[in-house]
């Protein structure tokens, strides 16, 4: 999965560059879970069919792993919520240094935890 | 609404007392809660984010559930969900104004000891003011005034009391001072 979220990364800067708010948001947030995924596939932490939604997996897995994170990861999961289902459209600017910052570092741990 | 998101609710709420909460569905992940916030100044988006993840810990300490934050700066708010603006700082003074007045009427004793002034301030619908005052700004300052002040439109949590406290009040004039405009407090 690490190949598929460095590219995933890509695209969000690409769109976060170009005034996409909603999508950036939403690659932003993949680029980050699926590194996490990747991980937890990997570790037997999540498979398909099990009891918990991959995404609340991952969560858990960012708070225990990288707590530091973790509020960001929730918000950027949030950022993902809104732009796929609720009215608003999702600004750029909501989408701050500061999570895109966090959001590489979720990346890169979990590439580097799952290699 | 269950008692997980009334907890929910009423936990962010003390917290934020000003602002439309509302808890969400997420709807690819049923275990997890949304919790929206709305009309947030964009500078406390994420200290709003850490206070939703502190709840979580204490509501939820062994993970069974998870709060994703669904937080609405005041720009969002303003454009998609006028409704749940919060109340602006002018409406806020003009309502602190009114309790100030009315607690400085308590404070003087000429209140307490008439009648008649319950229903005009009833009729002034400065008790439901109160209430909502000693609901949202101020309760820790003002839970003694809430007790005497809200026994017609009162809540379930002072209403025993404030009835108590209004049957044993005596019958005098009321001091003209009660009735004059009184100064925001301090």
């Amino acid at each position: 999965m690490e190949h598929k979220a460095n590219l995933t990364w890509d695209e969000a800067n690409f769109l976060l560059n170009n005034g996409k708010g909603n999508s950036g948001a939403q690659r932003l947030y993949y680029s980050a879970f699926q590194a996490v995924h990747g991980f937890a596939q990997k570790k037997g932490l999540w498979t398909p069919g099990h009891k918990k939604g991959k995404h609340e997996v991952a969560k858990a897995i960012v708070k225990e792993h990288l707590r530091d994170c973790s509020v960001a990861y929730n918000m950027l999961f949030g950022l993902r919520v809104k732009a796929d289902y609720t009215p608003e459209e999702v600004r750029v600017d909501e989408v701050t240094t500061h999570l895109i910052a966090r959001a590489k570092s979720v990346r890169e741990y979990f590439c580097n935890q799952g290699k | 609404m269950d008692s997980t998101t009334g907890q929910i609710k009423e936990a962010v709420a003390t917290l934020y007392p000003l602002n439309f909460i509302q808890i969400e569905e997420i709807p690819d992940e049923p275990n997890l809660i949304g919790v929206g916030v709305y009309g947030v100044e964009k500078n406390q988006v994420m200290v709003v984010a850490e206070s939703i993840a502190k709840i979580e810990d204490t509501l939820f300490p062994d993970g069974s559930r998870g709060l994703i934050p669904l937080i609405r700066d005041i720009e969002t708010t303003q454009q998609y969900y006028p409704e749940c603006m919060p109340p602006r700082p002018a409406d806020v003074m003009a309502q602190l104004d009114r309790l100030a007045r009315l607690w400085r009427a308590v404070a003087t004793d000429s209140l307490l000891q008439d009648a008649g002034c319950w229903s005009q301030l009833a009729q002034e619908e400065c008790i439901s003011d109160y209430g909502l005052m000693s609901e949202t700004l101020l309760p820790a300052h003002f839970s003694v005034g809430a007790t005497w002040c809200l026994p017609t439109r009162c809540d379930s949590r002072y209403g025993n009391i404030a009835s108590e406290q209004s049957r044993r009040l005596p019958h005098k004039q009321a001091s003209p001072a009660a009735n004059e405009p009184l100064a925001l407090a301090a």
